[in-house]
């Protein structure tokens, strides 16, 4: 019994001759405890795979079946009950309400479950616990750091226990350490039996996957089972990295790079790898800040 | 999760104070305009009612002018605010001995002003109001002397007076100025009689009765130039019954000495109230109705500035969405808050009315007072209308596609 199941699904935006292809008959079966990061560039489709499995929008063909239940045709407010109990979102930035202490963010799904103000705490309480963060339950947002705030939003992601957690590119705006402390975060979660789906763009983090997508053009290339503790090859990234932006050929060196480097020592290639990523997606990001 | 909602609803409005505020801007002066005009309103009609039933319901006025006309069923159809001014309009000395004459009256007093200022010991008091009248004022107007006495018909060509509490008080220094002198161009009266001090300052009549000085006829005559034109007639009937007679009567009278043109105005003390009280129930239901027009601004002001925040906290709905708020409940939240907003803006509303009344009654002599129904139609008004206009915003809230609100920052 899988607990995501999509079968030809596809995402059209647009219309006539204007329409845009972003999810080309994606075929899918993820079970739980899986761990499976989703690596492809740019406008590969992946958040939008994200986006569909996380029930924030509806497939135009295909069906999803979501713990045994078809899920594809639901209305918005079903959908918004399925999103409130099974899935949990931790988005790359702006994860957080900037007006709400840390314990009112990680407590707001039960606010929308109709749960009660002190069983509200006492739940966020414990998620907060279980990231690390209880000393800082009544700070603002804009008092944490970058990694503080990630974490913040796991303890929220968490907080349904859902059956899945969907991270669209957690680390995007992390250092390595903080990086570091997410992605083990998000593996211990994954250990007591959270199904977890990451996107990113750092193939030294596919290292905490069991399983690794490559994307490109709306479909799935490459589908890899791996042992956890080891980074998938660098070869796929660099074979599916597009041509063209500077982003890609930045994305290219660092394969290139992380491959040479491999060959002479794994210790210093880990160090170096992991700060390229962060190099490559700021001038991206740099807009989309408060 | 109604109460959560609230507590959201307060968190987002605390977080942008000065935004909230603008918001509120229009119900505050809307509320702020219902509740004190009719305060006014209200507070100058009970001051007229109070003090015109002085009078009694024995007793006719008689002014000079037409300042109303009345339509068809006593509704006002015309104001002639100049009043006098505007027409020459004057009851003479003549029109008094007609008045006089009548046999339906028993006791008359005119009030003849005297354009001038008392002068003592070289102070002069420039409110004060200087009016000549007959020994029966007192009986008509049921006001107590309360030190001396009124002149009498034997001092009706002595230079002699009686002041209000107030004349005392500001243009003698003392509370008992009886056998004081002073001057009135140029001639010289004596002090007989202090009035008790008048509990409501006079509104209707334009003159403070607390800042007059009365005179007997004849030397206010002689002082005013030998003019004795009359600012008002008082006419107590001999019988009460048959007031509407009377009135008639002298009307008949004075319509032949005018010839034919009624240029004067008689009211009953009834009249007198339900005059000056249709008059401010006009201009009440002017201001009322442009107040109303204000609450309406208000509530568009709310909606306008809650969908511009809408736009703004987009990707906070993202967010609540992707937690699973359903379209349902963001709309409730953002609903709440323009009632919350609107209510809080009819409150503050109402308390900037009550310190307004308190300092209007503190620095004038108005006594206006809070009409609570008032107040609580205009906070239920608001309310109203915080649920009309915050509905377009709440709907576009909850209909954003979670997708494209999780796209924008913040």
């Amino acid at each position: 019994m899988s607990l995501i199941k999509l079968k030809d699904v596809s995402k059209l935006y647009g219309l006539g001759e204007a329409t845009t292809v972003a999810l080309e008959d994606v075929e899918l079966v993820i079970e739980k405890g899986e761990f499976v990061a989703i690596m492809g560039p740019s406008g590969s489709g992946k958040t939008t795979l994200l986006n569909v499995i996380g029930l924030l929008d509806r497939p135009s063909h295909g069906l999803y079946q979501l713990d045994t239940r078809s899920v594809e045709r639901l209305k918005p407010n079903a959908r918004a009950k399925v999103r409130r109990d099974k899935i949990g979102f931790v988005f790359q930035s702006s994860n957080l309400l900037p007006r709400m202490t840390v314990l009112d963010n990680v407590a707001l799904p039960l606010v929308y479950k109709g749960r009660l103000a002190t069983r509200r705490v006492k739940i966020a309480e414990k998620m907060l616990d279980r990231v690390g963060l209880t000393d800082r339950q009544y700070f603002y947002p804009h008092q944490l750091s970058g990694g503080q705030i990630q974490r913040v939003a796991i303890a929220r992601a968490l907080i349904n226990d859902p059956a899945i957690i969907i991270a669209d590119e957690p680390t995007g705006n992390l250092d390595s350490i903080a990086s570091r402390v997410v992605m083990e975060l998000l593996r211990d979660i994954n250990k007591l039996g959270n199904t977890v789906l990451m996107v990113t763009h750092n193939p030294e983090l596919t290292r905490y996957a069991s399983r690794v997508l490559y994307m490109h053009d709306g479909a799935i290339r490459h589908d890899v089972q791996k042992e956890v503790g080891v980074a998938a090859t660098t070869r796929e990234t660099k074979l599916f990295a597009p041509e063209g932006s500077v982003e890609d050929d930045l994305q290219s060196v660092s394969a290139k790079m992380a491959l040479e480097e491999e060959k002479e020592s794994k210790k210093p290639a880990k160090k170096q790898k992991s700060r390229k990523p962060k190099l490559k997606t700021k001038p991206r990001k740099k807009n989309a800040k408060r | 999760m109604l109460s959560d909602n609230l507590r959201m609803a307060i968190t987002s409005i605390r977080s942008n104070r000065l935004r909230s505020f603008l918001t509120s801007l229009g119900i505050i002066i809307g509320v702020f305009c219902v509740v004190t005009s009719i305060s006014l309103a209200d507070g100058v009609k009970n001051q007229v009612i109070s003090e015109t039933s002085k009078l009694g319901n024995d007793v006719l006025t008689i002014r000079p002018g037409k300042p109303l006309h009345s339509g068809e069923k006593g509704i006002i159809s015309e104001v002639n605010i100049l009043g006098t001014a505007s027409t020459g309009a004057v009851l003479s000395e003549k029109d008094l001995v007609i008045v006089r004459d009548n046999s339906e009256l028993r006791e008359i007093a005119p009030l003849n002003l005297v354009s001038a200022e008392p002068v003592f010991s070289n102070k002069t008091l420039k409110e004060a109001v200087i009016i000549g009248t007959t020994p029966e004022l007192p009986d008509i107007f049921s006001q107590e002397i309360e030190f001396g006495s009124f002149f009498g018909a034997a001092d009706k060509d002595r230079n002699v007076a009686v002041v209000g509490a107030g004349v005392a008080e500001k243009l003698f220094g003392e509370n008992v100025p009886i056998g004081q002198h002073f001057t009135i161009r140029g001639q010289t009266f004596a002090v007989q009689g202090v009035f008790e001090r008048y509990k409501t300052a006079s509104v209707s009549q334009g003159i403070d009765f607390n800042n007059a000085i009365f005179v007997p006829y004849h030397p206010a005559k002689a002082v005013n130039g030998d003019s004795a034109n009359s600012y008002e007639i008082l006419a107590k009937v001999n019988d009460v019954n048959r007031i509407d007679e009377a009135e008639t009567s002298i009307k008949n009278d004075l319509l032949q000495a005018h010839g034919g043109l009624e240029d004067f105005t008689i009211f009953q003390s009834g009249d007198t109230q339900s005059v000056t009280g249709s008059v401010l129930d006009l201009i009440t239901t002017m201001v009322l109705g442009i107040a109303i027009i204000a609450i309406l601004v208000g509530g568009i002001g709310i909606m306008d500035i809650m969908l511009v925040s809408v736009s703004e906290r987009t990707r906070e709905i993202g967010i609540r969405k992707a937690v699973g708020a359903t379209n349902h409940q963001i709309r409730k939240q953002f609903l709440l808050e323009a009632i919350v907003l609107s209510a809080w803006g009819a409150i503050i509303g109402v308390i900037i009315s009550i310190i307004f009344n308190v300092v209007i009654r503190v620095t004038t002599n108005l006594q206006p007072s809070i009409p609570w129904p008032v107040v609580l139609f205009s906070v239920v008004a608001s309310i109203i209308f915080g649920v009309i206009f915050g509905t377009a915003p709440a709907v576009k809230a909850s209909q954003k596609d979670p997708i494209d609100a999780l796209r924008s920052g913040f």
